[in-house]
Order: structure tokens, then sequence, then C-alpha cells
């Protein structure tokens, strides 16, 4: 039918891919390697979403959010190593032996070092007594990783689960704040780990003891670290792996519409109304835009992934702050990548505060520490970050957005003077703030968030993974990136990207 | 000894209610339709449109070789409000005549205010002797003429927290138009520092926006103009040219500088500013426009074997391949461009990156001061068309221009 339509119609191909975040070249190198001809439809003029960088002055400022956390050496490689060695895409990775700074003022002050052994001393010496219940912990993020990996296994059995991994499905079942509790560690300790909330994006009483774990394990075990050339070097290499197995990627070409016919996806529309056909379809995109607006109003909607996305919040936003300053890191006395301020001890409470106004949560970033060339000698860069307030965003009117953005950013930099001691201000020679509304621009994202859909009890990482087959909607038509299975995260959209790959390949062999 | 720390209080068995739990929430969960825009997006299509159409309202010859356009949002193609902006932001103009598609940036010179309430935004162009879209507007746009523009861009705008509180303006020719725009939102308070701008012309008849300044200085103690006349000695007027002896006569203590004119005139402040030791972040150029006369920039490989006058271009987009015949003088941009060939174009001097395209195989030169990509990009050889010039036949992988 769709060769009667008015405009353009193009070859067609096995798989079209929307989007050209993490989670979509992901996805299109993976089924691009399998002989799939594949074509990767971008509507921004870069790959790479928010794991993306840009040029002021004489700074290429990284965006990406934040480091990647599970990288490993390439003798106990990461699972993010792994993936990229397994493409053959070629990364020159830098590790970074600190996990972060945390500063809760007229409370905390304190760094961590990577590594199980220095992590636990150093628990043990800020909070004395808590070594056992850390070494637990660390013990259950390694075993969690053992267990994922066999309950994927198509022989996987569920007396092995229920036995040998039974502190998989505890952990899977509880919340980081029943997990800690149980096992013993000091509510000091609790708040001193629970600090990575904020890159999981969900508080402790929300989000399972499973995540928490095998992320701070990852840190510790694997090191956190970043690609030399900024993860616009990830992208490219991506890219460069897509076409070298002979597919295409397209940019400033937007998706507008995903055609269904017989609840089956049959093709896309671009924006300049050329229409493109293909086997399957895989959408790096939120769910809510692809059931909201990406399919015709008369075509009806599955009724569980609407439902779903109904039951669902979408995830908190960020506010981004990059700043080259033209002294280095050295003079300024910045020494830790990472410095995290939390306005309380409490997660919980700094959760609730997650907005660009409080600051519950502020993470400053150096790149300089892991790769002190990434800008010119003598300068450095900083990138902050705090959580968004879309109910407040939504209410801005365009007249008055820079000069909120000005009040911002005399904000922020005051905060981070006077929780660091660092003076910045009068170095700054290029500034750049992403509200947003900035992130609604280059991601085009609900509300401009980068983090898909909020995590919660019920729609965790393992409640998403073990129901994602009986959740899909159209037929051939698969989603990954931010709000995908394996939840957000700059790692974890690889890793979601090269899932939705592999049953999109599955798709195709049983179509055949 | 204390018991080893352990799981055993949660049971296993947990895990299966999960499942139940999740089924429960989507099962209660409305079937209704989901929202098709969200309110922050709202905003960001607002501050950030791909493109505004416009009508001219009205225009401004100041001579011959010197218009002032004013658009209205031209509602017949569903721009009711043009987008806010900073002041001494650029939009693009789309242009397509004569089998080519030009795109041009040009700074506002209008204030933000005006364009509130479905009001106005207003560009100054000049004459570029030679120049292909300046001749065109010039000679052809008229009152109730369509014209395709882009939303506002640039980095040529005033940050409290990084600037000085007061700016050194130093404009040249039509250079003064985002002067224009900063000295109006001073007086409107969308702005807040001290200018103190010196604007250069020939002869007083040159000076463009006269009766403008005056009065934005008679309402506001924050704006100060100093006319510097190169061709004329007059009263009122300092005469010659900007230099760094007649800044510091009017400059503070602490100043920023902003600087917008032709390619010359920054060669030469550059120099006079040397003289008096701002570090880096005090200075800030408008964008530089656009290079030509490739062999003459000064690292011009020199011992490069001849390029011929004329290259071939093989320019894949979005799977199709056209083939086009090139002059080795022209900018890859400028030779897609007089080929008809609607390619992504904004800042045209290297900086935006928007043109970023791929170069699948031959040699580019791009002079070194144009040079602004990210540093994987030259690994994975993207480059910028706008500064970069043919050395060899090329095959080029461009993405459409958005619209």
């Amino acid at each position: 039918m769709y060769d009667k339509q008015e405009g353009d119609i193009l070859e067609r191909y096995d798989v079209i891919v929307i989007g050209a975040g993490n989670g979509g070249l992901s996805a299109a190198v993976t089924t691009a390697q399998a002989g799939l001809k594949t074509l990767v439809l971008e509507r921004h003029n870069l790959p790479g979403g928010s794991a993306t960088s840009f040029v002021r002055g004489r700074f290429e400022f990284e965006a990406a959010l934040h480091e990647l956390c599970d990288l490993g050496t390439s003798e106990h490689p990461g699972t993010v190593r792994k993936l990229f060695e397994q493409y053959g895409a070629d990364v020159d990775w830098r590790i970074e032996q600190k996990l972060f700074h945390l500063i809760v003022p007229n409370d905390l002050d304190l760094v961590l070092p990577t590594g199980i052994e220095p992590f636990c001393a150093k628990m043990e010496e800020l909070v004395p007594g808590c070594e056992p219940s850390v070494r637990k912990l660390l013990d259950l993020g390694k075993l969690a990783g053992e267990a994922q990996s066999y309950a994927m296994k198509p022989n996987a059995s569920k007396l092995v689960m229920m036995t040998k991994y039974a502190d998989f499905l505890r952990m899977a079942s509880c919340t980081t704040d029943e997990g800690m509790e149980a096992i013993g560690m000091p509510k000091k300790a609790q708040n001193i780990l629970n600090t990575y909330w904020c890159y999981l994006g969900a508080a402790p009483d929300q989000l399972d003891f499973l995540t928490t774990c095998q992320m701070i394990y990852k840190y510790v075990y694997y090191n956190p670290g970043m690609p030399n050339k900024k993860s616009h070097n990830l992208s490219l290499t991506l890219e460069s792996t897509l076409r070298k197995s002979g597919g295409e990627i397209w940019y400033n070409s937007e998706v507008v519409q995903i055609l269904i016919e017989n609840n089956s996806a049959k093709g896309v529309v671009l924006k300049n109304g050329k229409t493109i056909l293909a086997k399957h379809i895989i959408a790096d995109c939120s769910p809510a835009a692809v059931y909201g607006k990406m399919i015709a109003d008369d075509v009806p909607r599955p009724e569980i992934p609407l439902r779903l996305a109904n039951a669902r919040s979408i995830a908190l936003e960020l506010e981004t702050m990059y700043i080259g300053l033209n002294r280095s890191a050295e003079e300024l006395g910045i020494d830790t990548y990472s410095t995290i301020i939390m306005s309380d001890e409490d997660p919980e409470v700094t959760f609730t505060k997650s907005n660009g106004t409080d600051k519950g949560t502020f993470i400053a970033n150096c790149l300089n520490l892991i790769i002190p060339d990434s800008s010119p000698k003598g300068t450095c860069t900083l990138f902050l970050t705090t959580f968004g307030d879309s109910s407040f965003w939504g209410k801005v009117k365009p007249e008055d957005y820079y000069k909120i953005k000005n009040q911002r950013m005399r904000d922020w930099v005051d905060y981070y003077e006077k929780n660091t001691g660092i003076t910045i201000r009068p170095y700054i020679e290029e500034i750049a703030y992403a509200t947003p509304a900035t992130f609604c621009r280059y991601l085009n994202t609900p509300n401009g968030t980068p983090y898909g859909y909020q995590v919660t009890y019920w729609d965790n990482i393992i409640s998403r993974l073990t129901s994602m087959d009986k959740e899909t909607g159209y037929k051939n038509l698969r989603i990954t990136g931010a709000a995908a299975e394996n939840i957000d995260g700059y790692n974890l959209c690889y890793l979601n990207g090269n899932i939705q790959g592999r049953k999109t390949i599955k798709d195709a062999e049983e179509d055949r | 000894m204390a018991k080893a720390p352990n799981l055993h209080s949660i049971s296993p068995l947990r895990f299966q209610k999960l499942k139940k739990i999740r089924e429960e929430e989507i099962r209660k969960a409305a079937a209704a339709p989901l929202p098709k825009v969200f309110p922050v997006n709202a905003l960001s299509a607002a501050l950030h449109p791909d493109r505004q159409y416009g009508i001219i309202t009205a225009v401004k010859s100041w001579d011959a070789n010197c218009k002032s356009f004013t658009f209205s949002p031209d509602t017949s193609r569903g721009t009711t409000q043009f987008a806010w902006f900073q002041a001494g932001a650029y939009i693009c103009v789309f242009l397509a005549f004569d089998g080519m598609t030009l795109t041009r940036p040009y700074s506002i010179s209008s204030s933000p205010r005006e364009t509130l309430n479905g009001g106005t935004c207003t560009i100054t162009v000049k004459r570029v002797p030679g120049g292909l879209a300046s001749n065109f507007m010039l000679d052809h746009w008229k009152t109730g003429d369509q014209v395709t523009l882009s939303g506002p861009l640039g980095e040529f705008v005033y940050l409290p927290i990084r600037d000085a509180g007061t700016v050194i303006g130093l404009a040249g020719g039509s250079g003064i138009t985002p002067f224009h725009a900063f000295a109006k939102s001073i007086v409107e308070e969308d702005e807040d520092f001290n200018l103190i701008l010196f604007y250069g012309s020939r002869t007083e008849k040159d000076i463009l926006f006269k009766e403008d300044f005056d009065l934005y200085q008679k309402a506001s103690d924050k704006i100060k103009v100093v006319h510097v006349l190169s061709d004329e000695d007059k009263e009122g007027y300092e005469h010659g040219f900007i230099t760094a002896d007649l800044i510091a006569r009017y400059a503070p203590e602490q100043y920023s500088v902003f600087m917008c004119g032709p390619a010359g005139m920054y060669k030469f402040l550059d120099q006079e500013l040397g003289k008096l030791h701002l570090e880096q972040k005090w200075i800030r150029h408008e964008l530089q426009g656009e290079v030509h006369n490739a062999s003459a920039q000064p690292d011009y490989p020199a011992n490069h074997a001849k390029v011929p006058d004329t290259v071939q271009i093989t320019v894949r987009i979005c799977g199709n391949v056209q083939t086009l015949q090139a002059s080795s003088s022209d900018t890859v941009l400028q030779s897609l461009e007089k080929n008809g060939i609607a390619a992504p174009a904004h800042c045209r001097s290297g900086e935006c990156g928007w043109c970023r395209s791929r170069l699948v195989s031959g040699e580019v030169f791009c002079p070194k001061q144009m040079e602004h990509r990210r540093a994987a990009d030259a690994d994975y050889h993207y480059f910028h068309p706008c500064c970069s010039f043919p050395m060899s036949d090329l095959e080029i992988e461009i993405a459409p221009e958005k619209g």
C-alpha cells in the first residue's frame, strides 16, 4: 500500500534504527555485523545523543553523563570494554583511580579510592565497624554479575537460581535500603555508598539492591574511565565499525512517523516526507514518544505498552554547566575528577530536593584529572551537574530564559566555590549552561530527560529484563536506549542496544 | 563471634511477587493516549526553531550599498512569533536563485524585545563586492517579499559571570549591527552592562544607526559611543583608526573587548590589543566570516603540487550520489551552494560545526585559524566544508539541510 503514497519511496532495508544515541549505534553495529542491511536515521547532525562534545573557543567540552563505570583493564575487561572489543571498535581508554570526593557541608568531606582493599580500608576508617558489611555488599555485586550471566543462558535452571544464586533473587526483590539494613550496614556507611543514587536517578527506598551492589562493585573493582578523545570518539568508532559492515547513517534525518500495517512495523516517514521501508525497526527513543506521537493517531496502540507508559513517570531532568578555565587544575587546587556535594547526608532528602534551585545533589567533574591534555596547556574544564525541574522550566517564558540562565550561572559558581574552597570565577574563559530545554533541543526526549523512565521498585532492571519479551508492542518494532531494560546510563545504553540488536537478528532468522 | 553479614532475612521467594506487582501496576494504569508535546520541549521549540518564515515589512536604505530589512512573522507559512534571542545573536537567511541555494548569517540588529507579541526582527546588509547573497538581497528584496530564516544562533553574547562589567565594543562598518542590539537591549533592561563602543567609519555619512545611538546614549548612562572616522577629520569625532591608545583613554580598569567587523579589522585590532596585555578570556570576536583565496593563507602547504583550477567533487547525501565540477579557489561549501545543493551551513567561519561532513576520499585544506573541529572528528575524517578548500578531487558525504 505504501507504493501508492506520495513522496519518494526509497529502497528497503533489513533494519532501520531510529536515533544514533549510544543504544541506537550499538544496536546498529550488532545487526550490521550479522549481515543485516542496516540504516541509522538521526535527527541531529551528530551521533551520540548525550555522549557528545562541543567546541567553544579553544575548549572542547565533554557532555557525557558522566564517566563509564566498569572499564576494567585489558587483562580484566569490564562489560563496556568487552563490548567494544567484540565490535572491533578501537578505543584509547583512560582510567581514573579515585571514585569521588564527597562533600556534605558541615558534615562529611572524604575521598574514596578504587580497588577492593583500599576502598574497604577507607570505609572502615570513616565508619569503624562497617567493613564486613561493605565487603559483603561488594561480594553481592560480584555475585550479581555471575548470576545474571547464568540466568540469561537458555538452559538456566530454576533450582540453581534458588540455591546457588538465592542472594541474587533476594537482591533483586528488595530495595537498597532493605538490603543495606539486612547486611547490617551502619547508617553513615549507607549514606556514603548511596551517594551513587545520583548516577542511577532513583532514591534508595525505590532502587533495587541488585542494581546498587552491581554498580558499586563495578566502580570499585573495574574503575571508572573515559575515552581519550572524549565520548564523541566512541560514537565515531562505532559509526566507522557500522560502515565497515555495510551499514549507513544519515544525519539531519528526523523520523516523524513509524508506519504500522496489520500490527507490524513496515517502515518510517522522515520529516521531509520521504518514506523508507524496513523489515525491522529499532527505535532508540522514549516509548513515550513512540506511542505518543510517532505512530499515526488512527493506528490502535498495543494495550500493555500503552498502560505501561501511563504507569511510569518520566525520569529526572538535568541541568549542566560547562566551564573552560584559563588556569590548570593544579593551579586552581582541583585534585579529584568527581566531586559530589550533597546538601544533606541522607540521600532520600537530597533526592526530594533534586532540582536546579535547591541543588540537593551537585556534581563537579574535572576531566583533566583523568586526561590531562583534554584542554589546552595551562587550562582545565569543569563540568557541573545538578538535577533539573521540568515543572519550573515548563513555565518559563522565552523572554525570561536567558536572565534565569545568567542568574543560575552565578548561583552555581558561588555554590561550587563556597563548598570546595576553590576560586574559579575570575578564570572563566568559556561557559555554557544546558537547561532541560537545551537537552530537549539536542535529545528531543520528553522534557529533555536523558534518563528514560524513573526507576522505581516495580520498574527496576531485573523487573524490566524479566518482562521485556511480554511487553513488546507491534511486531518488528523494538525499543532501546535509556528507557530500556538495563535502565539508563552511559554504559548501560550500549548494552541495551546490543540486547535489542541481538533480538532483532533472532527475529530476522525466524522470518526466514 | 559476630555473624557474617547476610541477606537471609529477605526471602528469595519475594522475587516471584515482583512480577505480580509489575503486572498489577500496569493493569491499574490508564490506557489513555500519551501526550504529544511536553512543556519543556515546547519552550525549547519556541527558543530554537529550525526555520522561521517572515515577510519584509520595511526596508531602510542607508545608501546604495547598505539596507536594513525588517521582517514580520509570516503566519501564512506557520510563523506567528519570532524566537526570543540574546542580543548579539545572528540568524541565517536562506536564498535560492539562479540554480544556487545559499545560506548567509547576519547579526540581528534589532533588539529581542521587538520580537514580542508577533513583533519584528531586523538585519542590516552591506554590499560585498562580488558577493552573491548581499547583491541579490540589496538589488531584489522589497517590501512584501517572503523570506526564510533560521532560528537565532551564535555565541557573541554577553555573559555576566564570564565578562567584565564594562564591554569595550569595537565595530567596523556593518559590524555595528550586533552592538545596535546590545545598546537597545541595555536601554530596554534585557542586558545589564556598561558599553563603551568604538565605531569606525570612513566618514560621518557612512555611520549606521547614528540617530539611534544618540538616543540610547541619552536614555542610558551605561552607553557611550565614540565614533572614529578614518577619512574625515571633524569636530566631535575621533580621527584615524581604533588603536590601543584610543581604547586606553576611555577604558576603566577592567573590561571585556567585543569585536565585530571585517577580517582586516580583526588583524589590525588584535595587534593593537596585544599592547594592552589582556588575557584571552577578555577578548571576544564575532565570527570572522568566510576565507577566500586559499593559497594566500599563511599556512597554505607551500610544497603542495599545484591544485588544478577545477576539481571534481562527488557528493553523497542520504544514499544519493551527485558529481559536480568545483573551482579549487572556492570552499567546498561554496561549490555545493553554487550547484544548488542545500548543504547545512550556519556560521561559515568554521566555528559552529553545523556543516560538519565526512571526507570519504581526497584532500582538503583548512586554514589553522578556522580549525574548530572536535578532536575525534579529525581522526575520523570529518571536516567543515565552510572553511575547507579542495586540494584534489573529493568524495564527501554530507547531511541534508534541515527544514
